[in-house]
């Protein structure tokens, strides 16, 4: 443990000081930034420390507003189809009925989690969590919502959903007659949302929680 | 390249990011989780075994219809690369490209990609170390697009239902698909990116 001596941890102060990359597990120590700076970890260029994150009443905003428009494209067609008298309408909750026959429904489940559930989800969990945060209080279940949080946040693809629906808007445009309803609107809003949620820090949520 | 803060048995908190002193503590001091130093070759292992399942998926899901479309004239079932040729031929040239890079090149580049990142965690190979945590990223970014033609089928059949005029239904490679994007993602997530930068010979 000679290496450990050298650099001098023995306190818990002085883990304090220490920065680990959680990319690349590199040992670093601390730097007083200046306003504006921000550092990347020198060897796998990982963001470490100063990166700006947007603030929480913007994320809070962000994901109350989320959930709302999520809410639209379930009550409301996000397209529809009309092929002589007849008009089928597809949303984000009806689309996997596509797959509700035999052992398609792996695909079925799929799709619902991934463009409904999880997203749901995050937005509500995150909106609680903050909620609390901006009142300077600790949200019931912060240490579970916060892992959940880290645990969904790949699994949302509601990006991919709204690209899936302009796909099938050319495809499917070419041999009926396709609208737009409002739920393609808020598909839309919600993935704009969703970049600056994304973008939050989580981190500075724990921090606080060190300073009570 | 800097000292690892596993081999001063230093860990940073996965759940919190915390940095605590495993000679004293085996859980996190602030949220509780149990800490755990990077596990480099058992993540390049179970990362290799969902890489393996999604290639072996990957053959049907090429191979079977993923779609039956039938109007008036008659139906026809298309593959994924029909589609392709599809969107190439009537002159939606764009689409085709998307659709191209979105259900071809993002898993042949992952099973690429990640296939060469755990070889060389597992020859613990310490050429282009930074390149390779720069490649795992990328990775971890590309991987949610394929979902893209499962998205473009379910809304295609659930949009095209005009009974004897038109209609859509899926077809098994779909599922195959989809499977093949959830298991490179779990493939993704398994892999550590930490196991790039380990020094200590095996045990």
């Amino acid at each position: 443990m000679t290496l450990r001596s050298e650099i001098g941890i023995d306190a818990r102060a002085h883990l304090r000081a220490l920065i680990v990359c959680p990319h690349c597990d590199g040992l670093f120590i601390s730097k007083q930034l200046q306003a504006g700076d921000c550092a990347r970890c020198p060897d796998c260029h990982e963001p470490l420390q100063g990166h700006r994150s947007p603030s929480r009443e913007l994320v809070l905003a962000c994901a109350l507003a989320g959930a709302m428009l999520l809410v639209i494209a379930v009550a409301s067609p996000v397209l529809s189809a009309s092929f002589g008298s007849v008009t089928t309408e597809v949303n984000v909750l009806t689309a996997p009925d596509a797959f509700a026959s035999d052992w398609f429904v792996l695909a079925a489940w799929t799709l619902v989690l991934v463009s409904l559930a999880v997203p749901l989800v995050q937005v509500i969990a995150l909106s609680w969590v903050l909620t609390f945060a901006l009142a300077r209080r600790q949200a019931p279940g912060f240490s579970l919502l916060l892992r959940l949080l880290q645990v969904l946040r790949p699994w949302t693809m509601v990006e991919v959903f709204f690209l899936g629906t302009l796909v099938v808007i050319v495809k499917v445009g070419g041999w009926v007659s396709i609208g737009l309803g409002p739920g393609l609107w808020s598909l839309a809003a919600f993935t704009l949302l969703l970049a600056t949620v994304h973008r939050f820090d989580s981190a500075q949520l724990w921090a606080t929680q060190d300073s009570r | 390249m800097n000292a690892r803060a596993s081999q001063l048995g230093i860990a940073r908190c996965r759940a919190c990011g915390q940095i605590e002193d495993m000679a004293s503590v085996t859980r996190c001091g602030r949220c509780g989780r149990r800490l755990s130093l990077p596990d480099g070759f058992a993540s390049a292992e179970r990362s290799l075994a969902w890489l393996i399942a999604a290639i072996i998926l990957y053959i049907p899901a090429n191979l079977l219809p993923v779609m039956y479309v039938s109007g008036v004239g008659g139906g026809a079932e298309s593959t994924i690369y029909g589609g392709i040729l599809e969107f190439w031929r009537s002159g939606s040239l764009g689409l085709a490209l998307l659709i191209f890079g979105a259900s071809v090149a993002v898993p042949i580049t992952k099973f690429v990609a990640l296939g060469l990142l755990i070889a060389m965690t597992l020859t613990q190979s310490s050429a282009a170390r930074a390149q390779r945590a720069r490649l795992y990223r990328f990775v971890e970014f590309i991987g949610y697009w394929s979902m893209l033609d499962v998205v473009v089928v379910a809304l295609t059949c659930r949009l095209v239902r005009f009974g004897s005029l038109a209609i859509a239904e899926p077809r098994p490679g779909i599922v195959f698909f989809c499977a093949v994007v959830l298991l490179t993602m779990i493939a993704a997530f398994s892999f550590d990116p930490r196991s790039i930068w380990v020094t200590e010979s095996r045990p």
